[in-house]
């Protein structure tokens, strides 16, 4: 367990899913995203569980970056188990529109996980008479023991281009309708700065042009991080010099949690090769490397010839794990644990 | 008499959801209907007491167990029995052989549509044959036209692979069948609605 002066980041990712735990100082924490096995209790909980921790005493805030699954699996368990965490989320997941046609969905029954994990946190906000601490650009979401957390991201662009697209009409589907609407730009990206001596960006999913829209800001903390967790799982849409440039240190650590679905993954080899070349401090969550579902022979060789591409839904978990004390000399301290890894070790 | 007679063999014979359908129109004893290969059968019912003759019987208004054998034939087609009801059921010669197709599957998946791009889509899948959950990309290919119509984010499907006989030929098949998604009616956006008003109440957020 830290000292009670002594920040900590924690990353975990086994390859879909993405959460983050920080320790503000004073035994307090704080968690961006959920997500967790099929059946089993989130990451976060795990691991404040053994750290001997209690949920319900130590953590503070929870911050929803955006709704897609794999960065909210678990999140209305979390939230109903943190009593005394405020919860935080895109301003935009405030309107009428988007609180209709979530609860919409509800009713209907249609399985969608981010959306329907959102609208379980408003249900229990709503049953302990408690709200949320609703993100937008530049404004303070927290503050404790000396640490600041600061929503960076979303503009009142997207916010209002949002807004508009969501206009949900009968007879559609809506799963299909708010998946469409992409909301990487919707993300909250964070900067939590450790009582004036360390700071560390937090990117979520945010795509270029917010971060266009992040750097134009004037509004914003002014301030250098030393850490810097990758946005949008290392993906070229989500790079700004400018944001390595302004926002970050010379040379910072970088991390990040891959994604991996099918044929798809990210980063890219293009990605390892670009974050690498902006620092050599640069850690993934997992190698990427995952072990096949054993299987009969006979359907093995029909998968082979046919056109689908099949993984294990995640590879083996993995953890980043930074730890500084809050004295203004002392750098961060990098530990990898299971199948986290430097990047260039890691697998594109 | 005839008329009644027309209606409920076209009916009976041609879609167990006759009742839920138009009425055709009724047709003389003469063109009942036949279908290719088969003998048409038909077989005197009863209908409920209060349903006029213009009514569509349901399946559980109508006895359609024989009463006297293939001798109602005649009666039914020559208009005979007052309150008799015939129904129609096919005849398989015997010549034919049994060309009811045999699947056995060797390997299923439950599955959810998460993305769709570039003629593929994204999908979860839960594993029936060996448990454990996996993603997958799945050209659309794989998928029959008719139902690729279907395929949105969201929604579920079936997929089996596997080996089906038909006609005592065997060959391989890998089938992925869509299932209808929920939709949105104007009752979930009203109580969608109504929830989102009370909550934005409650926070202050009018």
């Amino acid at each position: 367990m830290p000292h009670s002066d002594e920040a900590e980041v924690s990353l975990f990712g086994p390859g879909y899913g993405e959460c983050a735990v920080v320790h503000a100082g004073g035994g307090d924490w704080i968690v961006l995203d959920s997500f967790g096995p099929p059946r089993e209790t989130p990451v976060a909980l795990q691991y404040l569980d053994a750290l001997g921790l209690d949920p319900a005493r130590s953590v503070r805030l929870i911050v929803a970056t955006h709704w897609h699954d794999d960065h909210m699996k678990g999140l209305g368990e979390l939230v109903s188990r943190c009593p005394e965490a405020h919860f935080c989320c895109a301003s935009a997941l405030g309107s009428r529109e988007f609180m209709s046609v979530a609860a919409a969905l509800a009713r209907t029954g249609l399985p969608d996980q981010g959306i329907r994990e959102i609208h379980a946190v408003m249900t229990h906000l709503d049953q302990t008479d408690a709200q949320p601490v609703w993100a937008m650009a530049s404004r303070r979401i927290h503050r404790s023991f000396g640490c600041e957390v600061w929503s960076l991201s979303p503009h009142d662009e997207a916010h209002t281009s949002f807004l508009k697209s969501l206009a949900p009409r009968p007879g559609t589907v809506p799963g299909h309708r708010l998946h469409s609407l992409t909301p990487n730009q919707l993300s909250v990206a964070l900067l939590v700065r450790f009582g004036g001596v360390a700071s560390c960006l937090f990117g979520a999913d945010l795509e270029r042009r917010g971060w266009t829209a992040v750097l134009r800001d004037d509004t914003k903390p002014r301030c250098e991080s030393s850490v810097f967790k990758v946005p949008h799982h290392g993906a070229a849409n989500a790079h700004l010099e400018g944001v390595w440039d302004e926002l970050l240190e010379p040379v910072p650590i970088a991390i990040l949690a891959p994604w991996r679905r099918g044929r798809g993954a990210l980063p890219k080899e293009g990605d390892v090769a670009r974050i690498l070349a902006c620092t050599p401090s640069a850690y993934a969550t997992t190698d990427a490397t995952s072990g096949a579902t054993p299987r009969d022979r006979w359907v093995k060789k029909r998968l082979a010839n046919i056109k689908a591409h099949i993984t294990p839904e995640s590879g083996a978990h993995g953890m980043i794990r930074l730890r500084k004390a809050m004295d203004g000399e002392s750098s961060w301290r990098v530990d990898l644990f299971g199948s986290a890894c430097h990047l260039k070790d890691f697998a594109a | 008499m005839a008329q009644m007679i027309g209606l409920t063999a076209t009916t009976l014979a041609t879609d167990s959801n006759a009742a839920e359908r138009t009425l055709p129109s009724p047709q003389p004893p003469s063109v009942l209907p036949s279908v290719a290969g088969y003998r048409l059968l038909v077989r005197s019912g009863t209908l409920a007491p209060n349903e006029g003759p213009n009514d569509v019987p349901t399946e559980a208004a109508v006895s359609t167990a024989p009463k006297d054998g293939d001798a109602n034939v005649d009666e039914a087609v020559n208009g005979v029995r007052r309150n008799s009801l015939p129904a129609v059921r096919p005849e398989v010669p015997e010549c034919f052989p049994d060309r009811s197709p045999s699947l056995f599957p060797k390997q299923e998946w439950a599955g959810r549509v998460t993305a769709i791009a570039n003629g593929t889509f994204d999908a979860r899948l839960r594993d029936l044959t060996g448990g454990g959950r996996e993603v997958a990309t799945i050209d659309l290919e794989e998928v029959s036209p008719e139902d690729r119509g279907r395929i949105c984010v969201g929604s579920l499907f079936h997929w089996v692979m596997g080996y089906e006989t038909i006609s005592g030929t065997r060959s391989n098949v890998s089938r992925i069948v869509f299932l209808n998604s929920p939709r949105m009616t104007e009752r979930d956006l009203k109580a969608g609605q109504d929830w989102a008003d009370r909550l934005r109440a409650k926070w202050n957020l009018d």
